[in-house]
């Protein structure tokens, strides 16, 4: 491509929109993946490729620091009609996260060589099992920072999220017996109940003075048990969603997980076993790390105004990169993150334009601190 | 610059802008830079880190 393009606002719109009506839910990204490659090509990008998982990668510039720029191609299931109205662009995935993406994508193709190298990847089923970033983890990219591409909203910077331990308990009572009389048999779910509810007193204890972002919390998201509507249940599976805070871990997390199941058998003398679904660590990028700073001065460049830096109570692919490679991460993009999943997902343009000015300053300061800072 | 929580030294870089955090390396304290007049910089306390649910 000739390096004088110009990449206009219209340009960009129009760029998202045509993402925006291809329709990606997870496992389904193809369509979007070839565009995205055809895009990269006309915009300058070198060494294009789709990994072997479905990944866009593509990379822009050259020297150091080597930043990875990473959104979404996937969306929830459910098309929304696209359509402009006023400064709204309407459309499944536009603040989650074609909107980001594609910000990322027009930002990194005004790098210059000898000004830092961006690996732009847009990434397979991060509403599924975040099978892209993972093979992402895999693939040795070298790099000094990561940009994530989800709406925080122009004015604030996710630097941290919570880890996650997702559990299955299976209680098992041994016996069953009619309904009519309970007394016979000890009943699964009801004995389930007391598991769940020691578990969340005991991983939610001694709490009170924090705030929800810093608290370990605990909630039931699945019970399934019985067989029949007047036989007592021998079994119940309770699925458990356990938040861990940036200042614990899973291992301790799990210690106390075990240490509860096992009392409470003991004293109910009821077997119960426990499997781990899920387990991923908390992340929070350092508070002073270059990329912190830069993100903040582009967020200040064009809004004139200081971004809030954000922990989140959820777990996100940042967490992956984040822990994965032992680099400052943070999860940056336009975009109500409330409206993500919703029946009328939007973006305003306004705010999407602006973001990409953001990306491009971010990258420009980030490029000037991490060299002095050698 | 000194930290007017405890009186550490403030590392604040020459060319920090309005706006930026500046945090404490001793204590931990974050302070936002209000105003800047050429060396003469000013600080108050900063907004702790904020928090959302969601992913």
């Amino acid at each position: 491509m000739d390096t004088s393009f110009t990449i206009t606002p219209r340009f960009s719109v129009k760029m998202l929109e045509k993402a925006l009506r291809l329709y990606t839910p997870s496992h389904s990204e193809k369509l979007l993946a070839d565009f995205l490659v055809d895009k990269c090509d006309d915009l300058g990008f070198e060494d294009i490729r789709i990994d072997e998982v479905g990944n866009v990668i593509a990379k822009k510039g050259s020297g150091t620091p080597k930043v990875l720029l990473c959104g979404h191609m996937d969306t929830v299931p459910g098309k929304i009609k696209v359509k402009k109205d006023g400064d709204y662009l309407y459309g499944r995935g536009a603040s989650d996260a074609k909107a980001p993406l594609i910000a990322m994508l027009l930002a990194a193709a005004s790098i210059q060589n000898h000004n830092g190298t961006v690996m732009f990847a847009a990434a397979v089923d991060e509403e599924g099992n975040a099978t892209g970033v993972k093979n992402l983890v895999k693939q040795k990219l070298n790099l000094d920072y990561a940009v994530f591409g989800e709406p925080s909203g122009i004015g604030n910077i996710t630097i941290a999220y919570k880890g996650r331990i997702a559990i299955n308990l299976k209680v098992n009572v041994g016996k069953s017996a009619h309904a009519s009389a309970p007394w016979l048999a000890k009943n699964a779910i009801e004995e389930s109940h007391i598991f769940t509810k020691e578990l969340k007193k005991t991983l939610e204890a001694n709490q009170s003075a924090k705030k929800k972002g810093m608290m370990l919390t605990a909630t039931i998201t699945e019970m399934k048990g019985g067989t029949s509507h007047n036989v007592t249940p021998i079994e119940c599976d309770a699925i458990l969603d356990i938040r861990i805070p940036v200042d614990m871990n899973c291992k301790t997390v799990e210690k106390m997980i075990s240490n509860t199941v096992q009392e409470v058998a003991a004293k109910h003398g009821v077997e119960a076993f426990y499997s781990i679904l899920d387990e991923t660590e908390p992340f929070e990028a350092p508070h002073n790390s270059p990329l912190i700073r830069a993100l903040t001065l582009g967020v200040i460049d064009i809004e004139r105004k200081r971004p809030m830096l954000i922990r989140k109570t959820g777990t996100g692919d940042m967490n992956v990169i984040g822990y994965g490679l032992k680099i400052p991460v943070v999860t940056y993009g336009p975009g109500d993150p409330h409206a993500s999943h919703t029946i009328d997902e939007k973006v305003s343009i306004d705010e999407y334009l602006r973001s990409i000015e953001v990306f491009k300053r971010m990258l420009y300061h980030l490029n000037r601190l991490h060299n002095r800072s050698k | 610059m000194n930290c007017p929580e405890c009186d550490g030294k403030l590392n604040i870089p020459d060319d920090a802008a309005v706006g930026e955090i500046i945090s404490c390396p001793d204590c931990g304290s974050d302070y936002e830079i209000s105003k800047k007049d050429g060396s003469n910089i000013e600080l108050k306390l900063a907004e702790k880190v904020g928090e959302d649910w969601g992913e």
